[in-house]
């Protein structure tokens, strides 16, 4: 096929206005990724419709743009469908075109149950470094009086070594 | 923008309110705008089209006044022919056979003039 050809039977014309049936349509979308002076064409005729519409534009009359935002303000947040019959497949399948992007926030996220271990743990880490230092305060006091204790025994018992 | 092609199909009091129709109906396909192989802008003629021939449904259509602007404007200097299997095309969605029918020809003389008419067009944007 002569893409030249092809492209002065007016076909980008037809397929930019609306007017190629749908197999012309199917078969200029196929020829488009395989034909880079065919995507310049629909590039330039593209560019050059948006230069007449702007060339030929008229404001809607007073109060018409309130009126759309108004109706797009009454629209549900999320589409009922991807696909053109708002099916569960075709919107799976759309949704699989999607490509998976990497979270990158500065937090890490956890399971909630591991709030409830961490505060625990911080409270047992607490209680049982409570009893350290209950126990090691216990222990000097016990030790101190172990020591007056000796001491004692050593005064009271010198003059029973004597004998 | 829109509203002046939307102009070329409808009368004068019935544009706003299409034009309010259509940009409710195409808000929730934006996506599909974006991964059209068209800009977003004949996206939206193209299907913002579609809504309208929707709109006015099959049958005999009435004359606008407007039918001869926008588009149609290009082709003032082709043959009337030319200009005439365009506008029931295009501006009306009329079918080519119903043309063909009308013209004793056959589809083929018909996907001929559409294509010379459409050359034009490309030619005078240019």
């Amino acid at each position: 096929m002569n893409i030249y050809h092809y492209i002065d039977s007016g076909i980008v014309e037809s397929y930019v206005l609306g007017l190629a049936s749908p197999a012309e349509a199917a078969e200029f979308e196929k020829f488009l990724p395989l034909h880079p002076v065919l995507q310049d064409r629909l590039h330039d005729l593209e560019l050059r419709l948006e230069e007449f519409a702007l060339r030929h534009q008229v404001p809607p009359p007073a109060g018409t743009w309130e009126l759309i935002e108004d109706r797009i303000r009454q629209l549900p947040v999320i589409s009922p469908g991807y696909g053109q019959n708002g099916n569960r497949h075709a919107r799976k399948k759309k949704l699989q075109e999607f490509i998976p992007v990497q979270d990158i926030a500065p937090y890490i996220k956890v399971h909630k149950y591991y709030r409830a271990a961490f505060i625990l743990f911080a409270l047992l880490w607490k209680i049982f470094l409570a009893f350290a230092i209950y126990y090691y305060l216990q222990y000097r006091q016990a030790e101190k009086d172990v020591h007056s204790l000796q001491h004692q025994l050593e005064k009271t018992g010198a003059p029973v070594h004597a004998q | 923008m829109l509203f002046s092609y939307v102009r070329q199909f409808l009368p004068e009091a019935e544009a706003p309110g299409l034009l309010v129709k259509i940009f409710s109906r195409l808000a929730g396909r934006l996506q599909e705008a974006c991964n059209s192989t068209l800009s977003i802008y004949c996206w939206l003629q193209v299907e913002a089209r579609k809504i309208i021939l929707e709109h006015i449904g099959p049958g005999p259509k009435e004359a606008t006044g407007q039918e001869t602007d926008y588009y149609s404007s290009l082709l003032q200097d082709a043959p009337p022919e030319q200009q005439w299997v365009f506008r029931e095309l295009f501006i009306y969605g009329h079918q080519k056979e119903d043309l063909a029918r009308q013209l004793g020809k056959d589809s083929g003389y018909i996907d001929g003039l559409l294509k010379e008419s459409l050359v034009t067009i490309g030619k005078r944007l240019t």
